[in-house]
């Protein structure tokens, strides 16, 4: 077949010839043009066919984020993880579909195409699926008893060579526009493989595996999306309390990440997860290879201001291609190293389904309101905290090699110095130009955080250049304005310091201690009156964490100092703290030598349910007092 | 860079065995202008478009014993020169630091009624980029887009497809 289809183009005749004319002039220019030793040049090529190409607007379901504000009457944020055996739709619930791909022998890759062209009888090509997202016609392919898969093939027709076998559960597929009538009268499109599949060549680092199939073998997603509402109802009541069970063994790299809006407040994540580790160089994959045979443990928490961090628990790795997506939800790379998945958007509520024998984790978002800052290499968790002559901005990016780029205007974009922190490797400098590393680039999104001190009452811009220096033409730009006299804003907490809180917010939200660096003893306390003390005998008995008295700041007794961080976003800060309307409270003076780490709910719109839940941390980084703090005289 | 040392070079074929070796220089005067060309397409139309196909035809130099034993030794060099072009995220310093080793001679600047077309091309990613220069630089069909790029045909056909498609959406209207 030619690739290139002479009866339609790409660009308008006018377009074409100014492209052309200019590379005339660029060869030209650079003496190619003298230097061709070619006697004549080749026929140009006739054009590219127009085509819906496979642009995000283009697939259905998903829309941009343009979401109401936030009622701010506080959130649920709560985590239930189900496991199905299989979709409603189609019944099935064979893992080893997938994992037997992985193992068929070059023999059985050599078979010829299984289901050969189909009489539907609806042989008119208008009627076939052909464009968009795209799935296996299931029980059409099943019906094949002798090799129930799909083959996909490098060119059009029966004849080109195999490049995968899908399982009749496919769901993955995304049609190029491509499509071409063969001999036999078969519709033949070409389709991108977004979800885990074994694939016989390499795939570059920016494109998904690509191979053509039979159209009248397809059927579109219901809802464009990888997983559709008729399989899996979204954003339904969550359970009524976090699940802690049904922890799933096994790991494996993310393979694809899709996100759409399935109504006006739900959004679904479609997580697909492969087999082993990705092998990955610097613009070439390994072949992909099947689903995961069984899906890592994966749990929802809400951590440092972030909307929903669902932490993926044993996947460690990822494919480049798989971590870009514009749908507002990001793979990011974890302090630890770990992956999570985040949404900066605020959340109300989240679910997780599991279906281990496609390989796909299901995440459904019940959301309102928007992120503060989305660009496509450049996200804001949270809004610009502003004080007395200091801005703290927090984020997640994947500039070049890692390095974000940061600088500051004033409001007649002057450049101005500003005394920076927030990088490991060039610590605080006073400067008019900064870079702060993230965690990743490559693979996943990684996280940023930096403080500007210094800065006179006024109105600036943060700049923040994903190419590392000052190369970006279009930083993303961050406003923001020093007051005359703001209260003091609370400090950006370290790594460590992060993963503490983190750790003791999976703990009250129902885990384990495992991982929450106590110390051997740990005083809890109301605002600055300490009451009990615990130990190890009893720190994992959440009933020890009720502290029984009367009353507390106006509010009525007892008071659990593990209820708070279960509801709602939160935000992590170190040192002092306002006491909500008021200063920050006098601790006693045993705890200047600890560090003060902080845990308070962000959203709300009264001191009502405002709370600060104080961890005091010995030097070793231990938790030697936590203090709950209500707002109340 | 300068021409390799005489020594190492003859007018014609190097014999090395039985097997010949074509003489590097011709293959460099042939292929540094199509580099230049090349790199300057992909890296937008700057300076350190000559440093780039400068510093791939050192490294051919370097391993022209197996290189010069290609096949299709231009493919080689073509895939190392998009590598460099796409990896080389110009900072200020390095810019300087290809002009002042440039000695500050004449860059290659295209005319200005093209700058719409260069501002798309810095747009489009970097294996689309690369298959449009090839395409319209060089006339590559998809197999040979695919042995420069190193990937499957079908992975270069959409490259190409999706490159020439998205300059069609950002030169809408340019050209008329």
């Amino acid at each position: 077949m030619n690739e290139l289809s002479p009866e339609a183009q790409a660009l308008s005749p006018e377009t074409e010839e100014y492209v052309k004319k200019a590379f005339d002039d660029l060869s030209r220019r650079s003496g190619y043009a003298a230097a061709k030793l070619q006697p004549s040049p080749r026929p140009r090529r006739p054009l590219l066919p127009a085509l819906a190409f496979v642009a995000a607007t283009a697939v259905a379901g998903v829309t941009a984020w343009q979401l109401a504000p936030s009622s701010d009457t506080g959130i649920d944020t709560t985590s239930s993880a189900t496991t199905t055996e299989g979709t409603a739709s189609n019944g099935d619930g064979t893992a080893s579909d997938g994992g037997s791909i992985a193992s068929r022998s070059g023999d059985e890759l050599e078979a010829s195409d299984a289901v050969g062209p189909v009489d539907t009888g609806d042989s008119d090509s208008d009627e076939l699926a052909t464009e968009g997202r795209l799935r296996v016609a299931t029980e059409a392919v099943r019906a094949d008893a002798n090799d129930p898969f799909l083959n996909v093939r490098s060119d059009a027709g029966s004849s080109a060579d195999l490049v995968a076998k899908l399982p009749p559960t496919y769901r993955g597929l995304r049609a190029t526009g491509e499509q071409e009538v063969t001999a036999d009268g078969a519709t033949w499109i070409e389709v991108e493989m977004l979800h885990p599949v074994a694939y016989s060549g390499s795939v570059s680092f920016d494109a998904n595996p690509v191979g053509w199939l039979n159209a009248g073998l397809t059927e579109p997603l219901v809802d464009g999306i990888g997983v559709g509402l008729d399989e899996v109802p979204g954003c339904t009541a969550p359970a009524s309390s976090p699940s802690s069970g049904s922890q799933l063994a096994g790991s494996g790299y993310v393979f694809g990440l899709e996100s759409a809006r399935l109504a006006d407040d739900c959004v679904r994540v479609v997580l697909t997860i492969g087999e082993g580790q990705a092998a990955y160089a610097w613009d070439s994959v390994t072949a992909g290879t099947a689903p995961a045979a069984s899906l890592p443990a994966i749990q929802i928490m809400s951590s440092g201001g972030l909307g929903v961090v669902v932490d993926l628990g044993s996947v460690t790795s990822a494919w480049p291609q798989a971590t870009e997506t514009g749908g507002g939800v990001y793979v990011v790379r974890a302090a630890d190293g770990n992956l999570d998945l985040v949404s900066p958007l605020p959340v109300r509520s989240a679910t997780v389904t599991a279906l281990p024998e496609i390989g796909v984790v299901v995440i459904d978002l019940a959301v309102a309101g928007s992120a503060p800052l989305a660009d496509d290499g450049i996200v804001l968790t949270e809004e610009p905290r502003a004080s007395a002559g200091s801005v703290t901005v927090l984020g997640l990016a994947r500039p070049f090699e890692a390095l974000l780029g940061i600088s500051i205007e004033d409001a007649s974009g002057q450049s101005v110095e500003a005394t920076y922190s927030g990088s490991t490797f060039l610590g605080t400098m006073t400067t008019d130009t900064y870079a702060v590393g993230t965690t990743d680039w490559t693979t996943a999104w990684g996280s940023f955080a930096v403080e500007a001190k210094g800065l006179d009452p006024g109105d600036y811009v943060m700049l923040l250049d994903e190419e590392g220096g000052q190369d970006d033409p279009d930083p993303v730009r961050v406003p923001f304005s020093i007051a005359e006299a703001a209260d003091a804003a609370p400090l950006v907490p370290s790594d460590d310091e992060q993963k503490t809180a983190s750790a003791f917010v999976r703990f009250a939200q129902g885990g384990s201690t495992d991982g929450v660096p106590f110390a051997d003893e740990v005083i809890l306390a109301l605002g600055p009156e300490q009451h009990k003390t615990l130990t190890a005998s009893n720190l994992a008995d959440r009933d020890a964490w009720v502290v029984d008295v009367d009353g507390f700041a106006e509010f009525a007794g007892p008071f659990d100092l593990l209820a708070p961080p279960s509801d709602g976003r939160i935000r992590v800060s170190r040192g002092e703290i306002n006491h909500c309307a008021g200063p920050p409270r006098d601790w006693p003076s045993d705890w200047d030598r600890l560090t003060q780490v902080n845990i308070e709910p962000i959203g709300i719109d009264s001191c009502i349910p405002w709370y600060g839940l104080s961890l005091f941390l010995n030097p070793a980084g231990e938790i030697e007092v936590v203090v709950l703090d209500l707002f109340g005289p | 860079m300068t021409d390799p040392p005489a020594a190492q070079v003859s007018g014609g074929e190097i014999d090395a065995g039985s097997i010949a070796i074509p003489a590097f220089d011709a293959f460099y005067r042939r292929e540094l202008p199509a580099m230049i060309a090349l790199a300057t397409a992909i890296t937008g139309g700057t300076s350190v478009a000559e440093d780039i196909a400068q510093d791939a035809l050192v490294q051919a130099y370097k391993q022209w014993d197996q290189i010069g034993r290609y096949d299709k030794p231009g493919a080689w060099l073509r895939r190392v020169t998009i590598n460099l072009s796409l990896s080389r995220r110009r900072t200020a310093g390095a810019e300087l630091r290809a002009k002042l080793r440039l000695k500050r001679s004449p860059t290659i600047e295209p005319h200005p009624r093209y700058d719409d077309m260069w501002a798309a091309v810095a747009k489009l990613p970097g294996n689309q980029r690369a298959a449009v220069a090839l395409h319209y630089l060089e006339d590559r069909s998809v197999a040979e887009l695919a042995a420069i790029l190193d990937c499957a045909e079908s992975t270069a056909r959409v490259h190409l497809h999706r490159g020439r498609a998205a300059l069609a959406t950002l030169l809408e209207g340019v050209g008329s």
